[in-house]
């Protein structure tokens, strides 16, 4: 009965944990959006070099990683698909399923998911420090809006990067996959992309566009908010920590429902 | 003369604990206010409770006629702009270097061009001597640069009142010479008025108008420099001549 018991009491607790956590991020977002009526207060040019310094560093300096890892996953697809479809007699559908696993899913998804571990933890990591040093109260002693002033550009930053990587990903992955894969399969370049080019919709291209929107916002607005929890340098990478994983579940769940949305 | 600032009964809480007590005092146009007194006597919250960032429990605060507590976001946003505040670690933004940290708040606030900005900046970088580390960042500066940095930030608007935490401590005072100069000009200006908190108010004997002595978050002095030297207030004189003898129990 007692182990019952603390096995209730265990599930309460947590699922308590898990509501304060939720209510506590809902009301950061809303003390974000009523933070845009300070927006009078600010010059663009203060917000400027941050968010050229978040590009480099999200879009940029990843680029090397996103197009190895492009490479690769367009490479598999292609030979998996190149070796599999004949068996089921649907090898003219290769152009299909090029723009459904990567196009639509693979692209943004696994983008996602490195800028995540690259820049979005070292955005919670870089805000826990800033408040730690004081230059968050610093900030906020100037008169100066932190919501609007940390998250806003990297905001505008994470989306900018986001929508180029996956647009990089997806091009390299046909491209940089269609040349691996003549080394195991022939397949006519002309046939190749005309294939690709016929199954691609402009829903294909909105849902891109709306998936780096919304990852974009929901990257920075969680890892920001992790970011700005800790009251000690030894919570630090306990939230860095949880701001890769809340953010990299939120981002597989957002991209079902995305998919979802615009597929079914 | 016209009051600047006014603490009306001011009690507030910290970290959840009751901490000031009931606090009246007012600091005048032209005043060099010196607030001090033990560690936790509550020195450390007025300014805080000044710019806004602890909630005024009963009393009020009244700073150049406006009420602090029924300021909602936005006022107090405003309210920092006009505010200058030294707080006792700098908070210099560590990505940035010394002349983007003092710029800082005109690039977010003010409508001055990037030119006008970086005129104004070099005479501040100039007055206090600061043009041989302009290009350093915070973690390459000595203690004494970066007292000066955060000064010439907290400065940048000419702010009414200037409220300095406990900054000429652990200093090499001899390197703060062209600082010092530039603060006794702002002294003697009849408009602008300078609070220092700190744990050695016998440095302020010679510039400041009054002496304000904290102890259990209540007031237990204040005065000119003049009572401040000669005072026979128990409190003070245990404070002033170090002793373990008085009113103030010390483990």
């Amino acid at each position: 009965m007692n182990f019952l018991l603390n096995i209730i009491e265990g599930a309460g607790g947590k699922a308590l944990a898990l509501w304060t956590g939720f209510t506590d991020f809902i009301k950061y977002i809303i003390s974000i959006i009523r933070s845009l009526n300070s927006m009078r207060y600010l010059r663009f040019r203060s917000i400027y070099n941050i968010t050229i310094n978040q590009i480099t560093f999200t879009g940029l300096d990843a680029l090397p990683f996103i197009i190895v890892v492009a490479l690769i996953i367009g490479a598999t697809v292609i030979i998996q698909s190149l070796n599999s479809l004949p068996k089921f007699g649907i090898e003219g559908f290769l152009g299909n399923l090029m723009v459904i696993i990567i196009a639509r899913e693979a692209g943004p998804l696994i983008t996602a998911l490195i800028v995540i571990s690259r820049s979005g933890s070292a955005m919670a990591a870089e805000i826990a420090t800033q408040k730690q040093n004081g230059e968050i109260r610093a900030f906020e002693i100037m008169g100066i809006d932190t919501r609007l002033y940390i998250v806003f550009p990297r905001i505008i930053a994470s989306f900018l990067s986001l929508l180029s990587l996956i647009i990089i990903f997806n091009v390299v992955a046909f491209i940089g996959g269609y040349m691996i894969s003549t080394y195991t399969n022939y397949i006519p370049i002309g046939t190749f992309f005309m294939a690709l080019i016929d199954a691609l919709t402009v829903r294909d291209l909105t849902s891109m566009l709306i998936k780096s929107l919304i990852y974009g916002i929901a990257i920075t607005l969680i890892c920001c908010y992790h970011g700005f929890r800790p009251k000690t340098a030894f919570e630090v990478p306990i939230f860095v920590s949880r701001a890769v994983s809340h953010t990299l579940f939120s981002i597989i769940i957002i991209n079902a429902i995305i998919s979802v949305l615009f597929y079914l | 003369m016209e009051k600047l600032l006014i603490f009306d009964n001011v009690s507030c809480k910290d970290y959840g604990k009751n901490a000031l007590d009931q606090i009246s005092f007012d600091i005048e146009y032209g005043e060099t206010v010196v607030v001090f007194g033990p560690e936790h006597s509550g020195t450390h919250l007025l300014c805080p409770l000044i710019a806004g960032f602890i909630e005024i429990l009963d009393g009020n605060i009244i700073y150049k006629g406006s009420s602090i507590k029924n300021m909602d976001y936005l006022t107090k946003l405003e309210h920092k702009q006009k505010i200058g505040y030294l707080p006792h670690a700098f908070g210099l933004i560590n990505n940035m270097n010394v002349e983007q940290n003092i710029s800082l708040p005109l690039q977010y606030h003010s409508e001055m061009t990037n030119t006008e900005i970086a005129e104004y900046i070099n005479i501040l970088i100039s007055e206090l001597h600061l043009e041989t580390c302009r290009d350093l960042r915070p973690i390459k500066l000595s203690r004494s640069e970066m007292l000066k940095t955060a000064y010439a930030r907290a400065t940048v608007f000419d702010p009414d009142l200037l409220m300095i935490e406990h900054a000429f401590e652990r200093q090499s005072l001899i390197q703060l010479l062209s600082l010092f100069k530039v603060l006794s000009k702002r002294v003697e200006r009849k408009e602008k008025s300078v609070l220092f908190i700190t744990y050695e108010p016998h440095k302020f004997v010679r510039t400041a108008n009054k002496f304000i002595m904290f102890f259990d978050n209540k007031i237990v002095f204040s005065g000119g420099p003049d009572d401040f030297l000669n005072s026979n207030n128990p409190y003070l004189a245990q404070y002033r001549d170090m002793s373990e003898e008085g009113p103030m129990l010390f483990l």
